[in-house]
Parts: C-alpha cells; sequence; structure tokens
C-alpha cells in the first residue's frame, strides 16, 4: 500500500468520533505519520478541545451527540479565533458536506484517499489566529474612537475592534475599512455604535475576523461618524431638558392615535403602558439610537401623555472621593485585584429592606458624578456602576436581608469593599452581624445622607484586602 | 517525591515541639511531634505504616516552601484529609485492619498527587499534602480528584463493606487564607470538619437528578443551620425575575473574578440558553482561566466566547424543566437549582455544591480541565 506524504510535522488534528473502534484505528496511523492527535467522543468535547487546542484540522463525524455537525460548524464560524480552522465532516453515508466545511469523506476510510484529503484541506487552509493574537491594540485617550475607525478606514482594514471602557466591553465589526455592525452592553446597531463613539476612556484591540459579517448599519463610514457627533451632542443637550435620568416617569393618558405614532413614540408609549420607568430606563430599552429615544420621550412628555411620578432630584454632586482617596482607593484595589484586565472594579453592598428604600436611594446616588445604571432589577445585584476616574469603578449590589438569600450572601460578599446597611428591622441586625464577623466587612448604618456614609466607607483607614469570606 | 538523604534526618532531633497545629487538636499533635522528636534516629523520613512522609519532615519542607512562596509572591495549596470512624473500628477489627485502611487511603491520594506534592501523614488517621504552586482553585480541585479516585479505588470499597469509614478533605491555600502553616493547618482541618455537616453526605452516591429531586422534595433533607457562619442552604420560592437577577449576578460576579479561576454551569430551564452573555463579555477572550458551561435548548445562537461552551440538550430532557446555577471559584460556592413551578434550592455548601458538579459531569459527560 503506498500514501500520500504529507507535510505534518507539528499539525495537530482532532478526531470527534464516538466510534471508539474508528478513532483506534485511525489515531495510531495520523501519529505515525507526525501528526499530533486529539480525540473527542462528542460534539461538546470537540468544541472545548478546539478551543483548548487550537487543532490545524478537524474530522468532526455525523454520529457525535450534543452538537451537531451543522452546529459545531456555525459555532467554530461565529469565533474569530476558530473561523478559519477547516472541518471536515465524516459519516456512514454519502452525504455531501455541509457549506462551512471544507470537505467530506466516507467511512469505512480508504487510506490514501484520506490522506490525500488531509494534505489538500491543510494546504488550502490559511494558518488560523491563535489565542490573543491581535494587531493593533491601544489606548482611546490617545486615539479616540472617531479616529481610529478612519485609520482603519484609510488601510482598509478587516477585523473586530474590542473595545474595553468602564468594565464594558463592545465590539465593532470592520470589513474593508468599513463598520458593519456593532455591540455594546447588550444593544446592538447604531445604538451600540454611538454609544461605544461617545467613550473617552478605555482600550482598544483589533482582532483578526475573517467570518461573513452581513452590513446591518449600511451606511459609510464618513456618515456614520458624522452622525455619532451630532447624536452626541444634541443628546447632551436635550438630557438637560429632560428630568434627570432616574426620575421616573408614568402614563397619564394614552396618546388619541397611536396608529399615527413613530416606532420610538410607540415603543416609549408601550413600555409605559406596563409601568411607570426611570428616563435612563426608557431612553435603553428603545431600539432606536438613544437621540431618537429621548426626542421620543420629549414628545411623550410635551404632549401630556405621561408625567414625572413624584421623585425627588438633586443637583449634580461632587465627586464621591477626591483624587488622594481615589489613589488609595485604587491602590488598594489592585492589590486585591482579581480580574486581569480591565478597570479596577469594587464592590459596595447595600441591603435594604425592601426594593424601595433601593428606589428612594436611586435618586440620590445617580446624583453623583459617573453614576450609570445597571440593567438590573434592584432587589437582587448590581443595580448601578460609578465610574469614580482613575479606571476605578464602584459596583453598588444590593443586598438581600432576608433570610431565605442567606447562600448568596458569601458570593454577594466576596471581594466586597463594605457594607451599608438600610434595613432597619431584625433581618438588618442579622445580616449586620454577619457582615462584620463573618465576611469581616466595614459596616454602616444609613444616616441621613447615605453618600456620606458611602465615603466613609471607600475612604476607610483600615489597610487591609477586600473582604473574604 | 524522593526522601533526603538520610544524613540530613538529624536537624528534626531539636524540632521545637511548639510547631504543632493550633486549634482542637493540637494536644494530640504535640504529643505526635514529640513522639517523632524523641525518637528521631530510629525511624526514617517515612510514617513505616503507610509510606507517607513524616510530620517532622512535612513541617519543615512545608515552612521553607511557605518562606519560598512569600518572598516569590506564589500560592501554595494545603490539603488535609482525615479517615474518620478509625477510633471506633480499631478495637471491633484490630489495628492491621486500621493499618490497611490507611495505606488504601494514602495510595489513592498517591495517585492524585503530582511529583512535586509532598504527602504526609500528619495524625493518627490524618494526612496532609503539600500542593506547590498551587491556587484555591488548584486545591480544591486536587481534593475532588482524591474523593473520585478514592470513591472508584477497588481495595478502599471493599474495606467499606466492613469497615464503614469516611473520607474527609479540606483545603486551605497561601496567602489567601493565611501566611503561617499553623494557620493554613487549621483552617484546612476547619474545612474538612466542616464537611462533616454537609447535606451532601446525606446525598451518598445519589445521581444527579436524584440528588436535584432530594434537594428540592425530600423533607429529611430540610436544610437548617442554626450556626450563620457555617455556609447556608434555604428552600424558597423564586420567581423569574428573582431567577434572572440572581442568573445575572452570577455572571457578574464570574466577571470580576475573571483573574482567577473557576468552572460555571447554568442552563436556562425551557428558554435558550445565551440570555445571560452580555455579562460575560467582560471576560477577557484569553486571559482567564475559567469554565463556562450553558446547557440548554438550541437557539439563535451568539456563543463566540472562547470560555464558554454550549450543551445543547433534548427537548424531553430534565434540564429543560429546571433552571440550574452551578459555581465554583476560588472565592464562592454557590449552587441554584429551581423548577418550572418555582420551587427552588440554593445553598453555598461547599462539598454539596462540589457533590452537584460532579455528579451533573457524570451525568452529561462533561469533562473539564
Amino acid at each position: 500500500m503506498t500514501s500520500t506524504p504529507i507535510r505534518s510535522v507539528g499539525k495537530t488534528i482532532l478526531i470527534a468520533d464516538p466510534d471508539h473502534v474508528s478513532v483506534r484505528w485511525l489515531g495510531p496511523r495520523l501519529r505515525d505519520r507526525g501528526f499530533q492527535v486529539h480525540a473527542a467522543s462528542d460534539g461538546s468535547q470537540a468544541l472545548q478541545t478546539t478551543l483548548l487546542r487550537h487543532p490545524d484540522l478537524i474530522l468532526f463525524d455525523r454520529s457525535c451527540s450534543l452538537i451537531e455537525a451543522e452546529a459545531f460548524l456555525r459555532i467554530l464560524r461565529s469565533n474569530p479565533r476558530t473561523e478559519a480552522i477547516p472541518v471536515v465532516i465524516t459519516g456512514e453515508k454519502e452525504v455531501g458536506p455541509p457549506a462551512a466545511a471544507q470537505a467530506s469523506l466516507r467511512k469505512p476510510y480508504v487510506e490514501d484517499e484520506l490522506y490525500a484529503k488531509i494534505e489538500q484541506v491543510i494546504r488550502r487552509s490559511r494558518p488560523s489566529l491563535p489565542l490573543q493574537e491581535s494587531e493593533l491594540r491601544g489606548q482611546l485617550t490617545q486615539l479616540p474612537m472617531p479616529d481610529l475607525l478612519q485609520v482603519l478606514s484609510m488601510n482598509r482594514r478587516t477585523g473586530r475592534l474590542l473595545i474595553r471602557s468602564g468594565g464594558l466591553v463592545g465590539e465593532i465589526d470592520v470589513v474593508e475599512g468599513q463598520v458593519h455592525d456593532a455591540r455594546w452592553a447588550g444593544v446592538v446597531g447604531e445604538k451600540a455604535l454611538f454609544r461605544i463613539l461617545a467613550q473617552k476612556k478605555g482600550s482598544f484591540e483589533l482582532v483578526v475576523s475573517t467570518g461573513e459579517v452581513p452590513n446591518r448599519l449600511g451606511r459609510s463610514l464618513d456618515r456614520l461618524l458624522l452622525d455619532g457627533s451630532y447624536q452626541a451632542d444634541e443628546l447632551s443637550r436635550l438630557m438637560e431638558r429632560l428630568p434627570a435620568p432616574m426620575a421616573r416617569v408614568e402614563l397619564l393618558t394614552e396618546p388619541p392615535e397611536p396608529a399615527g405614532l413613530s416606532a420610538p413614540v410607540a415603543q416609549v408609549v408601550d413600555f409605559l403602558r406596563t409601568g411607570p420607568g426611570t428616563v435612563a430606563g426608557i431612553i435603553e430599552r428603545v431600539v432606536a439610537p438613544d437621540l431618537d429615544a429621548a426626542q421620543a420621550l420629549e414628545e411623550v412628555l410635551q404632549q401630556g401623555w405621561a408625567r414625572v411620578a413624584g421623585s425627588v432630584t438633586f443637583p449634580v454632586d461632587r465627586p464621591l472621593l477626591d483624587p488622594s482617596d481615589l489613589h488609595l482607593l485604587r491602590q488598594r484595589l489592585l492589590r486585591a485585584r482579581r480580574s486581569a484586565v480591565g478597570p479596577a472594579v469594587g464592590k459596595i453592598l447595600l441591603a435594604p429592606g425592601s426594593a424601595a428604600e433601593i428606589h428612594d436611594l436611586a435618586p440620590r446616588l445617580a446624583s453623583l458624578p459617573g453614576h450609570r445604571r445597571a440593567d438590573a432589577t434592584r432587589e437582587i445585584g448590581t443595580f448601578a456602576h460609578l465610574e469614580l476616574g482613575e479606571e476605578v469603578v464602584l459596583d453598588l449590589i444590593s443586598f438581600p436581608s432576608d433570610d431565605s438569600f442567606r447562600p448568596l450572601w458569601p458570593l454577594l460578599a466576596a471581594g466586597a469593599l463594605g457594607a451599608l446597611i438600610l434595613d432597619e428591622g431584625p433581618a438588618g441586625a442579622g445580616l449586620e452581624a454577619w457582615l462584620e464577623r463573618v465576611a469581616q466587612l466595614p459596616v454602616v448604618r444609613a444616616a441621613a445622607d447615605p453618600v456620606d456614609q458611602l465615603r466613609s466607607l471607600l475612604v476607610s483607614p483600615m489597610e487591609r484586602s477586600p473582604g473574604q469570606v | 517525591m524522593e526522601p533526603r538523604p538520610l544524613g540530613q534526618r538529624d536537624r528534626f532531633t531539636a524540632w521545637p515541639a511548639h510547631a504543632a497545629v493550633d486549634g482542637r487538636g493540637a494536644g494530640a499533635e504535640t504529643r505526635h511531634v514529640r513522639r517523632y522528636v524523641e525518637f528521631p534516629q530510629s525511624r526514617g523520613l517515612r510514617d513505616p505504616e503507610t509510606g507517607a512522609f513524616d510530620l517532622p519532615f512535612f513541617m519543615e519542607y512545608a515552612e521553607r516552601e511557605l518562606v519560598r512562596a512569600q518572598r516569590y509572591g506564589r500560592p501554595v495549596g494545603l490539603v488535609r484529609m482525615e479517615v474518620g470512624g478509625t477510633n471506633e473500628m480499631a478495637g471491633i477489627h484490630g489495628r492491621e485492619a486500621i493499618g490497611n485502611l490507611l495505606r488504601a487511603s494514602r495510595a489513592a491520594v498517591g495517585r492524585v498527587a503530582r511529583d512535586v506534592d509532598l504527602i504526609a501523614r500528619t495524625g493518627a488517621n490524618e494526612f496532609s499534602v503539600l500542593l506547590p504552586e498551587t491556587d484555591r482553585f488548584g486545591a480544591m480541585t486536587f481534593q475532588r480528584r482524591i474523593l473520585a479516585v478514592a470513591a472508584a479505588d477497588p481495595t478502599l470499597a471493599a474495606l467499606t463493606r466492613s469497615l464503614p469509614f469516611s473520607l474527609e478533605v479540606g483545603a486551605a491555600t497561601h496567602p489567601r487564607d493565611g501566611r503561617e502553616l499553623e494557620g493554613l493547618l487549621a483552617k484546612a482541618r476547619e474545612r474538612a470538619r466542616q464537611g462533616r455537616r454537609s447535606i451532601a453526605r446525606s446525598l451518598g452516591s445519589l445521581g444527579f437528578w436524584d440528588s436535584v429531586s432530594a434537594l428540592l422534595e425530600d423533607e429529611a433533607l430540610a436544610p437548617d443551620d442554626g450556626e450563620s457562619a457555617l455556609p447556608a442552604s434555604r428552600r424558597l420560592r423564586l420567581t423569574p425575575l428573582g431567577l434572572q437577577a440572581i442568573r445575572a449576578e452570577v455572571m457578574r460576579e464570574v466577571a470580576r473574578e475573571a483573574g482567577g479561576r473557576g468552572l460555571l454551569f447554568a442552563s436556562a430551564g425551557s428558554g435558550v440558553i445565551d440570555a445571560s452573555l452580555p455579562m460575560l463579555e467582560a471576560l477577557s477572550p484569553g486571559g482567564t482561566s475559567w469554565s463556562i458551561y450553558l446547557l440548554g435548548k438550541r437557539g439563535p445562537s451568539t456563543l463566540v466566547h472562547p470560555v464558554v461552551s454550549p450543551v445543547y440538550v433534548d427537548a424531553q430532557d430534565p434540564i429543560g424543566r429546571h433552571d440550574l446555577l452551578l459555581l465554583l471559584s476560588e472565592e464562592s460556592a454557590y449552587a441554584l437549582l429551581r423548577r418550572e413551578d418555582g420551587s427552588a434550592f440554593h445553598t453555598s455548601d461547599g462539598p454539596l455544591v462540589d457533590h452537584l458538579l460532579t455528579r451533573l459531569q457524570q451525568a452529561y459527560d462533561l469533562h473539564t480541565d
């Protein structure tokens, strides 16, 4: 028997096949020819091994369970790290390969045919993206977003631009220098792009991406940048006219001709039909870009269809921390660093007796510079972020004092900087004791101005690492 | 790891007895240390009954390893394993049977340990393993592997039939749990003993879905922990909104802990599996050592993160009728089980979370590194 010579030294092949007999037959033969061979018995394992080992070729059998061949290919092709890995679909039946696969092979294998196919596929494939490979990276303070996109456009670059800012990660798909799509904190398209364009601080990184990216935006970069700049200016002007971001708006009356409303206005009215919502929350939920959403809300208020519910608004407060205290806090967070990338994130726990207490506190917190509402309910978990500057972000976490949530306490308290107890009942007292004794966190009781209490937690002279449970 | 040349043995003659462990076992261990100190020349560096290193050698080696770790800012893990019930059994079956049990237990640990790990007998029925360059998650993984290997060990299985014993394992790590050996030993022992009160012991060898049913329904397993310092378990009614809030916060916590290591298994009941992904986007694609498995029905997926593995299951699979959230990380252990009728159970009991994770991995053939 003859075999086709393959330049195989150092190449890795993953065999995804539940049939152990077949793997035992094939594996040693490929190893004899210099390949490194990995095996997986189902689609999930194959995906895991692919992400871990980054093989040069995958032989994926149609009989694999958990993830079928088509889904496996779809997942692979949607990930910039794996999209270029060639896949040969194997199986008992003669079925053509799916579009995303390079070839198919019928079992039982004919050795010569098998090796020839492997050589052909490997030769044709491009080297796929290794982990963490990026073409370009830097800071937005040095290269602002519009300039960065123009540089990519002039060089007709293709790839995925990752933007990390304020603890969030956004993505912009760039094809031949044109922006095709964007994603940011759960929103997509223009709304996401305009938000990303407004980021002044943070880092960017361009990673190779060669998959098909549909052009969701369909407009030239110049036009998008112009619109982005206009949106940012207009939005900041409009937000001064609108009620405070945390002010609650409630529906007063139904619009007379709902059919004639623009899509954003109709969406605002729809949301308010389900109950009152905050200004920031309404703008967040409208699909259209933030300026359109804010204009729609303004129209709903001006027409008298809705009004601001009895909310208390505060003027914008001074920064939470002085520069020296902020610097100390940053050092403290960096020493206990829990995440290798992004800003230093600290946690402050707020334990209310009911969700209403957090609701009452929200406008006061919203008056702090750098306040950003989180996409979450206020009963459990992170309800707001405070960007304090110097790449320091505080997550404000609603901590349930109810005993039925006690198993959550260690998770929420892990690494926290301190706790503010709003609950004056026995549950609050029990929680306070637990936080001090078990979690060993600094705890304060809410008084006249909770923001002062928050400050006292952050500038606590205690030089200890954040709580360990 | 091989013993050092015999010429170095004499240094143990001056080993201070006060270097023993604090806490409840201090008296016993001080006596144990003295025994070794008084008769150093008559024995080797290894315990003759089990072949593990002896306590004096372990103490000195561990102290030096901790000094080295402190100097270079590196982690060190310490795992303690107590073979429970030997005192009661000794009277019935004799010392020889107990010796067999201890040897088999030590052998099980030996199969899991790396070349650089040091296994020592640090008590009459207790072994300690020093794990250089091992963080909390690594130590917990080691602990899991010991229990898995012991459960599958035919010698131990045969012994179980005549000697009803238990293995209690606990881990501590430098510098997270302390910088001194005494403190680390005490912490590891405290964690090993916490395991005794874990609900996981009542579940025994039950599979994943039987364990879930028992935790959600079995009145005999009704969680009740009076001591507030202990990890807690609770049954509760949980609305979809409450579940969503907890799931989102767990995902956020994973993102906050992105620099560490951990395992997360999540399912979305009858929903599609990528609803909480935006929170995970904060994880760096290449700089994290998390393994995240999302189980559920196939949907219009946006699963592109390298640490996230989707696991698609049939519509008839029990996962479709449950919401699951299982997290084990360097800082936290948490499990939430919820049925579609809203009845739920959640826990921060580490051994129980570990039990559920292991059984889930077995049930769905999910292997993690």
